[in-house]
């Protein structure tokens, strides 16, 4: 498309890596939040360790030691090994769940946020900028979906698909989800399409398609960072808490959530293997979230 | 208003007709695996035609739609394939359990959210502000199953003060409704405590509160009858909406105390696949959420002039 | 004026900051005033010069990031700034009361007026909730509100905003306060209606002994409301007097310059042009050292105009010690030589038929959801925004389309653009007829051949990328360049020709100032071969000094390059300024046609009448009818039988209006009225606007 090629170069007279820069720029004015910055050190955290794990020097998650069955903090097994946080009930490292089952909540969260902003995403510009009948069917699409609730949804959709598999999960991310990013656009959307560049856009003959993506989408790409970063928090809860329904990622993948309804049936026995995965959701959430409120705060200060 | 009333209920219904259309279709449009269900697994292929063909089953599809229907709405919810005992009589005690959870919920959600984000809202940025911000978004952070494992933790195997399942083994208990309650608001309250706050600093900054502080009213004459009511009228709309999420939290921190009902119930019966229990749960549910809709579209219309008398 | 008397209100080296990240902001230096009982003040400048924070630190209201660092306001004899809270309380809304620029944001939009106002007196005096609400009414009767009983007890958001305006003086009133500040109150209002208003403000000082301190950005509402001006300049006053010394004898090179750069309506265009002032506002942060002015001033002498701390310096003129300005050289300044030279506007012949409207009717259908007309099944409604419209435009020709909100003008610029196709009707432009073509049918050229100017700079551009790539997409999708180097080339020259310089091309539009803004708007509506531009409000919502220069340049181009432009607006003056020929329009319809010169002198149709009666001109020397229109806008999709305006005429002959439709009278070839005064009538008008004097104003 040659065609497309001039109207690239037409419309950006920087190049590319200095807007990517520009972009970087901005998310760096988090520096002058402190709980923006807090958040920040929270997610990195949990995304380095996510990206590393491989190469640290852990157990293998899967790998059950029959002898070191409900360790405490700081044990040492019987053949030497040394477990730093302790193992579960099935004698398996504790702390090599946790940074496994922290990039693999991680990865099926992303992953699932994306494709449900994808779609809501797409709804939502449409309903939003053509207005009309489709907006009408969308929105009352969204309204049905929204009826549910959504743990209702989502054990409708996992047992409808048949059970827990991550493509099974990230069907009912979306349906669950896609309706209230919808919303998010469509409102945003409504609240610019009728500003003057956007009717210049319209008289100089553009199509629908170019004005939703070039003029519109990028001036509402501030909210919707802001909102998947909370989004992406409430993912990753549903993805662990999907885990722990026993209707989300398959065992014997370590998860958080399944890590925990593991321990539970254990009482006491299994209180230390319950809390660490516990905290370790909340401070990737928190971390989200304080990431979430410094961006905003930067940004409403421009 | 009426009109406004009238156009709300009609779209509810609408909703609602087509949510049932939608639940029957996942349900009951493959027959056999019906009647597989009902039978069980060892059942033969021809057992199974034999009990569709005597129960009606062999009606066209929007037939069957009309008549399934007919009987949920006058109460004849079938027979549960788990436990054997009729639906609805299960059912209704089931849910009388998570209303008393809910409400208690509902109702202290509203509280602290709305007094504490009013506060917070008024003193945009002071200390008292900025220390209830801080304290929502921790608790906004920790999820259902998280926070009631950090209590369980400390209120169940180390204080040992409560108990850590809600069985009502000997009859209904409210030492066993404390920890599931407040798993519940911790999670809940600070989304719409960080809700209100920015609806109330928002109205404070407003040009009509000026007005009325400019005026020489006393200060907390302007909070409360200027800025309050337009404050609130957000938070509280979304707060009735959102009364399916509020469903969805029961649901988790049920299955986690094995508090017995109507969400451990779903739960169990979607596990199950005890089809009759399911259809009623789910109708139930999407009937709480789109009522909750209706109520909160009328309440917003009703604390709003602006649409009242558009 | 006597110096025994105590002044009401006095700011006395007041000087007020905003506390920001990024710093300390003065946002009003060394300010001094005085006003004194029942007199009017007003007080001027363009927007960002700090009137309104004077306004403000004047209530004690700055915010949390506001501070007054150093001066008095003295209210009464009494510093304010030295007050608490409670102290403070019983003077707000009792002793100083303030009206404001957005009636509708103003009034609590969950709660009655009633009760908004009965609150006022019975928080400041304790009077029975009987009285106050008997006071109320009395003073919403005065206020010229029509029943006022029913208006308490509506919500504001069921009344017109000329009428949530009325509603805010009679609360500013209830208590009897000794001074009353007006903070831009008519800036959000239709001309008619600010007339109205402008109207109840005069009476006000008069028939309450309540001082005045007006706020605008209007020289022109100034002068019919106010004994004294004070003039400001970023963050300063610069010249204070009364309002004849400072309209007739201005010393300060800026308010020369701002009112050389207004149009006033009745000069003619070609004899004395406007003089638009060079540059920029600057940012309280990037004012230079010295007078704030003197980057823009054409008197700038270095050593003089660049030393910190120029004082307020008496004019000296015998017997007028109270005319000050803040000039280092306005004594040495020789007025009467000084000839800036303004844009200077050459006739120009127009040209063929370019643009023709015949007939064109745009109803928009609306459903009526209300539950009677559910039941009778019908259900909907036809909103006539325009209702037979026909005119013609001519290559060359500047064509005015005047009136008022809702007189359906932008949805003619619609239908014109084809963002909405007419209803029936035609629409030829070079002789094809578009009425029915939406934008997405038209070919490019037939796109590129018709363009706008938009009304809000702020929205004119899309934030997200470049100056110079908004400019760049133009010149490709109307095929005017094709290859890469080619368009940059001609993007930059598109910038040079608004005046502009090249640089610009990479700069975002949130590093353009409003004006620089409005240029990138008209370099684009340029930027194809373009026959015909419609521009909408193009420099409505600037400051003065800079509309002037905007409004040249669009007129200078569109006769460089033989355009017809249509020129939107509600604006009179600039009309006058600007046009050939001028179309009135009135709820859908065109009431009265003609060349600039027909419609501005009688015969007038009569909403031509109330329109120019309405016009604020900052000119002493003028005279005025004065016309104020009673009623409200009939609403679109229930517009009154007869003649739209018979509700509002203060012409109106009886039943004749109201059961026929107005007959077109000729007054000449192109001058048409549609009215029922018969001709004789009508050409015994006496003219709106008269000059006292044909002499030159003199320095």
């Amino acid at each position: 498309m040659s065609d497309q090629q001039t109207e690239k170069n037409a419309q950006s007279n920087e190049p590319q890596a200095s807007r990517l820069l520009v972009l970087w720029r901005k998310i760096a004015l988090i520096r002058e939040s402190r709980v923006g910055m807090l958040g920040t050190f929270l997610v990195a955290f949990w995304l380095v360790l996510s990206v590393i794990v491989p190469a640290l020097p852990l157990f293998d998650p899967l790998q059950q030691y029959p002898c070191c069955i409900s360790l405490p903090i700081a044990s040492h097994g019987e053949d030497g090994g040394f477990f730093v946080l302790g193992t579960d009930d099935r004698g398996r490292d504790i702390l090599a769940r946790l940074v496994w089952g922290g990039r693999l909540v991680l990865f099926w969260a992303t992953l699932s946020m994306l494709v449900a902003y994808v779609v809501g995403g797409a709804m939502g510009l449409v309903a939003g900028y053509l207005r009309g009948w489709w907006d009408v069917g969308l929105s009352f699409l969204a309204n049905v979906l929204l009826s549910f609730p959504v743990m209702v949804m989502y054990l409708l959709v996992i047992t409808y698909l048949g059970g827990a598999s991550g493509v099974n999960v990230i069907f009912a991310v979306t349906f669950a989800t896609a309706p209230a990013i919808f919303r998010i656009v469509r409102g945003l959307i409504l609240d610019i399409r009728a500003r003057d560049y956007v009717f210049a856009a319209q008289v100089r003959g553009e199509h629908p398609l170019r004005i939703m993506l070039v003029e519109l989408l990028p001036n509402v790409r501030g909210p919707l960072i802001v909102d998947m970063c909370l989004r992406l928090g409430y993912t990753t809860i549903t993805i662990a808490l999907l885990g722990y329904l026993g209707i989300g990622l398959p065992p014997p993948a370590p998860n958080w959530g399944t890590m925990i309804a593991d321990a539970q049936q254990f009482g006491h026995l299994g209180v230390n293997a319950m809390l660490w995965p516990a905290l370790a959701i909340s401070t990737l959430v928190l971390g989200l979230n304080l990431f979430a409120d410094g961006l905003r705060e930067v940004s409403l200060r421009d | 208003m009426l009109k406004l009333f009238l156009r709300r209920l009609l779209s509810i219904v609408l909703i609602g007709l087509v949510i049932s259309f939608v639940l029957f279709l996942i349900f009951e449009s493959d027959k056999l695996d019906v009647a597989g269900k009902v039978l069980g697994a060892y059942s033969t292929q021809e057992q199974r035609l034999i009990w569709l063909e005597r129960n009606g089953y062999n009606e066209p599809f929007l037939l069957r739609y009309a008549d399934w229907l007919g009987n949920f709405v006058v109460g004849d919810w079938g027979k549960s394939l788990q436990y054997d005992i009729p639906v609805r009589p299960y059912l209704l005690a089931q849910l009388k359990n998570t209303a008393i959870l809910g409400g208690l919920v509902f109702s202290l959600t509203l509280l602290f959210s709305l007094v504490l984000g009013v506060i917070s809202g008024v003193f945009e940025g002071r200390a008292i502000d900025r220390s209830v911000s801080i304290f929502a978004v921790l608790t906004t952070s920790v999820p259902e199953f998280a926070s009631a494992t950090l209590l369980a933790a400390v209120f169940v195997f180390w204080l040992g003060v409560l108990p850590g399942t809600s069985t009502f083994q000997n009859g209904f208990s409210w030492k066993e409704v404390v920890l599931p309650v407040a798993v519940l608001v911790i999670y809940n309250f600070g989304y719409y405590t960080r809700m209100t706050r920015a609806s109330m600093a928002e109205v404070m900054t407003s040009q009509y509160v000026r007005t009325a502080i400019l005026k020489g009213m006393r200060f907390r004459r302007v909070v409360l009858n200027h800025a309050l009511r337009n404050a609130l009228i957000a938070p509280f709309t979304v707060m009735v909406l959102q009364l399916n999420y509020l469903l969805s939290g029961v649901i988790v921190v049920e299955v986690f105390f094995a508090y017995k009902g109507f969400g451990k119930m779903l739960y169990d019966a979607a596990l199950f696949g005890d089809l009759y229990i399911l259809e009623a749960a789910t109708m139930i549910s999407v009937a709480i959420a789109v009522f909750s809709q209706f109520v909160s579209d009328v309440g917003y219309a009703l604390l709003n002039p602006r649409i009242r008398f558009g | 004026m006597l110096d025994s008397q105590q002044p009401v209100l006095e700011c006395k080296n007041l000087c007020i900051s905003y506390y920001t990240r990024t710093g300390e902001v003065e946002a009003v230096v060394d300010f001094n005033l005085k006003v004194l009982s029942g007199e009017a003040v007003g007080l001027v400048g363009e927007s960002g010069c700090g009137k309104s924070t004077v306004a403000l630190a004047i209530m004690q209201y700055m915010g949390r990031n506001g501070a007054i660092v150093s001066g008095e306001i003295n209210f009464m004899g009494q510093n304010l700034c030295g007050l608490n809270e409670a102290e403070l309380r019983r003077i707000r809304g009792k002793d100083i009361a303030m009206v404001y620029q957005e009636p509708m944001a103003s009034l609590n939009p969950s709660m009655k007026v009633g009760k908004q106002l009965v609150e006022v007196p019975i928080r400041h005096e304790g009077i029975s909730y009987q009285e106050a609400f008997q006071r109320s009414a009395n003073l919403l009767s005065e206020v010229n509100l029509p029943d006022p009983e029913s208006m308490m007890s509506r919500f504001p958001h069921q009344l017109s905003g000329g009428q949530q305006q009325r509603v805010l003086i009679a609360m500013a009133l209830l208590s009897r306060p000794k001074l009353l500040l007006l903070d831009e109150p008519t800036t959000a209002l239709d001309v008619t209606v600010e007339a109205g208003i402008v109207d109840l403000i005069r009476g006000i000082s008069k028939k309450y002994g309540t001082s005045l301190l007006y706020i605008s950005h209007n020289l022109g509402l100034i002068l019919e409301t106010c004994n004294r001006i004070t003039v400001m300049y970023s963050g300063q006053a610069v010249e204070h007097g009364s309002i004849k010394q400072v309209f007739d004898q201005m010393r300060h090179p800026y308010t020369r310059g701002l009112f050389a750069s207004i149009p006033l309506p009745g000069a003619d265009r070609y004899e004395h042009p406007l003089v638009p002032i060079r540059g920029q506002l600057p940012l309280p942060q990037e004012r230079p050292k010295g007078c704030y002015f003197s980057p823009r001033c054409d008197f700038f002498q270095k050593g003089t105009c660049d030393k910190k701390g120029l004082p307020m310096e008496n004019v000296g003129e015998v017997g007028h010690d109270d005319h000050v300005v803040r000039c280092a050289r306005h004594s040495e300044i020789d007025w009467q030589k000084y000839k800036p030279e303004g844009i200077k506007q050459i006739p120009c012949e127009k040209g063929e038929e370019i643009l023709v409207v015949e007939d064109m009717k745009k109803y928009y259908e609306v459903k009526d959801r209300s539950l009677s007309a559910l039941l009778r099944g019908g259900g909907t409604k036809s909103i006539k925004a325009n209702d037979g419209i026909s005119f013609v435009a001519h290559e060359a020709e500047t064509l005015a389309i005047v009136g008022e909100t809702g007189c359906g003008k932008s949805t003619l610029a619609k239908v014109l653009m084809g963002l909405e196709c007419a209803s029936s009707g035609a629409i030829r432009i070079r002789g094809k007829d578009i009425a029915s073509l939406p934008v997405q049918k038209r070919n490019p050229q037939m796109i590129g051949m018709m363009q706008i100017v938009f009304q809000n700079p702020f929205e004119t551009l899309n934030p997200s990328y470049s100056v110079g790539s908004q400019v760049a997409r133009v010149l490709y999708k109307f095929g005017v360049t094709k290859k890469r180097a080619e368009t940059q080339s001609k993007t930059k020259e598109m910038l040079d020709m608004v005046k502009l310089p090249t640089a610009f091309t990479s700069r975002k539009p949130r590093q353009l100032s409003g004006g620089q803004k409005q240029r990138i708007g008209i370099a684009r509506a340029f930027a194809g071969n373009t026959s015909v531009i419609i521009a909408d409000e193009p420099v409505s919502a600037l400051d003065v000094s800079v509309q002037a220069s905007v409004t040249s340049l669009l007129s200078e181009l569109q006769r460089k390059k033989r355009t017809t432009l249509l020129f939107i607006s509600h604006d009179l003056s600039l009309v006058r300024y600007l046009a050939d020929r001028v179309l009135v329009m009135y709820l859908g319809k065109i009431v009265e046609s003609g060349t600039t010169e027909e419609i501005f002198s009688p015969p007038y149709h009569p909403y031509t009448e109330a329109l120019l009666s309405a016009v604020p001109i900052a000119d002493t020397s003028v005279k005025k009818k004065r016309i104020v229109l009673k009623g409200e806008l009939p609403s679109p999709s229930a517009p009154p039988p007869g003649c739209p305006f018979q509700t509002r005429c203060q012409r109106k002959i009886g039943a004749i209006c109201e059961q026929e439709v107005p007959p077109i009278r000729e007054m000449s070839a192109q001058h048409k009225i549609a009215c029922h005064l018969s001709l004789e009538e009508l050409r015994s008008m006496e003219p709106v606007i008269e000059f006292a004097k044909k002499a030159k104003k003199v320095a």
